[in-house]
């Protein structure tokens, strides 16, 4: 009876946890087959992240971005549009700030000052990305996926094009830019780590999605039309306009990670090709229910996957990309809906039982 | 007369829990003898539907046994169900509008000439099968075109044309006008000395008296009583399936109408997007502290209506004012600031957010007001504590106003719809089908409701039903919609019957322009 009652009422919560732990048994048993000495190879994956200091704060750098692009899929998902556009605007965003940072702008503007305005920049940059998906969605009814996935090209193109062509620095014998101002960067906070200020914008991004999701008459529009369109339609909510404001912020916070994490991790701008942290990001809202305030645990855990994986591709004969087995595996079992319902079931019947006979 | 009393089938100990944990049937026996017609009695939501959909083998019962003619069974699917001789009505037909008669009826085992569809024999076996159970059906008609009378006398069709010896059929008076349901009886019973077997799902007890040989009561899930139906009088039956002494009378005092319009629709036209005239030339006013009743088959304009006056569609020709102010070119938003609250015919669709909490559906209508905001933030703790009364005063039974609304009951929600609209100083209530599908206890406490807000606060309804008995119960005024018009109008409701209204519903008689006229005030 109290299982049961436990059963149904934290049933999501049981359903991911189990989900994660099947995911990591099934790479557990993957390394088996793939590895000479495959415990070495899993005691480095599970323990590596925590054996020293600066690998544990590799896995608070990497849930930084991620926690960005996850919030911004979050706005998305909350609006009930599936935009994948974060994982463009991410990195559009960051070439662009790159090139503020490193060509376009005078170095001499002063510490404080020049990464605010730049991250500013990002967050437009962000914005902008997520209008037109959303605008041609709402104007023509284009399939906002079909756009998002095919838009996300040309942003990366534009990225490497902005790169080629805007701020390539010549003298490195890699494609890279031109090095960033010093004063545009964001602080180092840890001797020893590159954990770096960026840190608290993540956090008060946390909030602010937490904030004017549950707390405020925009928020709520955002929810209602997520839910139920016609029902928005009905109580006399604009629909298109929540449709654009949800996929415009959820941009701006995905431009804003862009941003950040190039000004608090590089020296150069140096990406071209996709970063992966929106498709992350979109596996971390998913797998936090859409709840702003599970998604920094569930970004923790991504992160921590990941850099044990890293760890496990840079001193063992695995490969990193292992790694992927597990996350497929946890997205797979949480997306599909009907994974332990039998024993929801079970737990429903035998309560539903108990309450017959009680009356 | 029936030969001899043979049990064709026997629903044993069927016991039904949803994944919600709602238990929708608790040990429940059903048994039928051949050639009768045997009521399965209910009132919404007591498993009625639930107990078909397990025979008819779309959902697989947790526990229980079916025996048809003697031997256990359990149908795959439907199309097992009716190969073994078991069809069924829906609610909702299964048809293609598009399609004549005689191609829907023939729909998955047509006739070939040549490998190819022969219209001529589908028309000929349709004209033979409805000889022989002696319908009246034209054939060539497109469907689309056709009443719903004769869209469910198609479905009855197809389900015997495929050899079903027990038929099922789910509330089929519902969409009917009075003078049709007599004609279906006719046919039933005709059905019934042919040897067949009929159980009828109603919850309508003078035709259930009039037409059927005996009864299962249905109540929360469990068989509350079994019996023949002569040997009980409607009163009984309706204390059974309610539980409790229900009345029938709905007891409202006079209006107390000062004479103010607050609802005028004057030459309203409506075309739609396919250019069909689905709203030709409507007017109508509506005066403080009355209710007008809509009546009308479903789908003669009085949907596009109910949308039109609350601003979802938006109109061609014509005016409406509310209050005195037009509400043309005027969004949902500022129709509901003027004072229109509405029910939704389609609680799922336009009344609620499933999957947001009760006390958000509750608000969703006014939480940008200065009272629940300032700026874009929400004042939460003014918002719990005004949900918090309402859920009290309108008796919606949640476990936590954070529950999520789609958890709860059918009539549950509707509560917290009218929880909604009835509480946001509305000087108009559109209310579009306000019970259907609810249990008694709830349409009763709607009714109470709908009575207070006109009778004590001055406000008027628009109600709009296809529940004649409502409809003539509850309204002070009845007009009567046909084909996108207006074709009566009754000054005083209580002075009319159902056949009567009947009659206008389909289109059998109009009234003349002056007597239509007097539905608005000069």
């Amino acid at each position: 009876m109290k299982t049961s009652k436990f059963i149904v009422k934290y049933f999501d919560l049981i359903r991911i946890i189990s989900a994660v732990i099947i995911g990591f048994l099934l790479a557990l048993v993957f390394l088996f087959f793939v590895s000479d000495d495959p415990l070495n190879a899993i005691k480095t994956f599970i323990l590596g992240p925590f054996a020293s200091k600066r690998r544990f704060f590799n896995v608070i750098e990497l849930a930084i971005p991620l926690l960005f692009t996850s919030l911004g899929m979050c706005f998305m998902l909350k609006v009930g549009e599936f935009n994948l556009i974060v994982e463009g605007g991410f990195m559009l965003s960051g070439a662009v700030v790159a090139w503020l940072a490193s060509t376009a702008l005078p170095p001499g503007i002063p510490p404080v000052i020049f990464p605010a305005l730049l991250i500013v920049v990002g967050a437009l940059v962000g914005m902008a990305c997520g209008l037109i998906p959303a605008l041609l969605n709402i104007k023509w009814k284009a399939n906002v996926v079909v756009v998002t996935i095919m838009l996300n090209y040309v942003l990366t193109f534009a990225s490497t094009y902005i790169l080629r062509y805007w701020m390539r620095d010549t003298s490195v014998t890699y494609l890279g830019s031109h090095k960033l101002a010093q004063n545009a960067k964001l602080h180092t906070l840890l001797r020893g780590t590159d954990l770096h200020t960026g840190i608290f914008i993540a956090i008060a991004a946390v909030l602010f999605t937490w904030w004017f999701l549950n707390r405020t008459t925009k928020g709520f529009e955002i929810r209602v039309t997520g839910n139920n369109r016609s029902f928005a339609k009905y109580v006399g909510i604009n629909v298109a306009s929540s449709m654009l404001l949800a996929q415009m912020i959820g941009g701006a916070l995905a431009g804003v990670g862009g941003a950040v994490e190039i000004l608090g991790k590089y020296d150069r701008f140096l990406w071209v090709n996709q970063t992966g942290y929106g498709f992350t990001g979109l596996m971390i809202s998913v797998l936090a229910l859409n709840q702003p305030a599970a998604i920094p645990f569930v970004a923790l855990l991504f992160a921590y996957l990941q850099i044990g994986a890293n760890i496990v591709g840079t001193t063992t004969d695995v490969p990193s990309e292992f790694v992927m087995v597990i996350q497929a595996i946890i997205i797979l079992l949480v997306a599909a809906t009907l994974f332990m319902e039998s024993l929801r079931k079970r737990a429903v019947i035998k309560l539903s039982k108990v309450e017959g006979e009680v009356k | 007369m029936v030969q001899m009393e043979e049990q064709i089938l026997l629903m044993d100990n069927i016991t039904v829990i949803y994944p919600n944990g709602f238990a929708a049937n608790k040990n429940v026996r059903l048994a039928c003898n051949r050639g009768s017609i045997h009521a399965l009695l209910g009132e919404n939501g007591a498993g009625k539907t639930t107990l078909m959909k397990v025979l008819f083998g779309s959902i697989t019962p947790t526990e229980g046994q079916i025996y048809l003619k003697g031997k256990p069974i359990q149908f795959r699917d439907s199309l097992d169900a009716i190969q073994h001789g078991v069809g069924m009505v829906h609610q909702h037909f299964m048809l293609v509008d598009e399609l004549t008669v005689a191609e829907n009826l023939v729909l998955g085992m047509e006739p070939k000439k040549r490998g190819l569809f022969d219209f001529d024999a589908a028309v000929k076996i349709t004209d033979e099968i409805a000889k022989k159970y002696n319908f009246e059906i034209d054939a060539r008609a497109i469907v689309g075109d056709c009443s719903v009378a004769v869209k469910q006398k198609l479905e009855i069709l197809k389900a015997l044309l495929r050899g079903a010896e027990i038929l099922i059929l789910d509330e089929p008076t519902a969409v009917l006008t009075p003078q049709e349901i007599s004609e279906l009886f006719v046919e039933l019973k005709k059905l019934r000395d042919m040897n067949h077997t009929i159980v009828f799902i109603s919850h309508k007890l003078n035709e259930v008296k009039s037409l059927c040989d005996s009864f299962t009561i249905l109540r929360n899930g469990q068989v509350v009583d079994v019996g023949r139906i002569d040997d009980f009088t409607e009163q009984e039956l309706s204390n059974l399936m309610v539980g409790r002494q229900v009345s029938f009378e709905i007891s409202k005092d006079a209006p107390k109408s000062e004479g103010r319009e607050l609802l005028r629709v004057q030459n309203l036209h409506y075309t739609n997007y396919e250019g069909k005239q689905l709203l030709k030339d409507v007017s109508f006013s509506l005066t403080d502290g009355r209710i007008l009743g809509v009546a009308g088959v479903e789908g003669n304009g009085q949907n596009e209506l109910s949308e039109i006056i609350t601003g979802l569609r938006r109109f061609s020709k014509g005016d409406i004012t509310i209050d005195g102010s037009s509400i043309k070119n005027r969004t949902v938003r500022q129709i509901r600031r003027l004072g229109v609250g509405s029910i939704s015919e389609d609680r799922m669709t336009y009344g609620c957010a499933p999957n947001m909490s009760v006390r958000d559906n509750i608000i969703a209508d006014r939480y940008f007001t200065g009272k629940y905001s300032k700026g874009i933030r929400l004042d939460i703790k003014a918002i719990q504590k005004d949900t918090n009364a309402l859920i009290k005063q309108f008796d919606v039974a949640c476990p936590s106003p954070d529950s999520m609304a789609g958890m709860l009951s059918g009539g549950n929600i509707q509560k917290i719809i009218a929880a909604r609209e009835f509480s946001s100083d509305s000087k108009i209530i559109i209310a579009n089908q306000p019970t259907r599908g609810i249990d008694v206890g709830s349409s009763e406490f709607i009714h109470s409701q709908l009575i207070k807000m006109t009778r004590e606060k001055g406000a008027s309804v628009l109600l709009i039903s296809a529940d004649l008995n409502e409809l003539i119960k509850l309204s002070d005024s009845i007009i009567v919609m046909y084909n996108g018009e207006i074709t009566a109008y009754f000054e005083d409701a209580s002075k009319v019957t159902d056949v009567e209204l009947g009659e206008y519903m389909l289109g059998v008689k109009k009234m003349s322009t002056e007597e239509i006229g007097r539905a608005l005030q000069q």
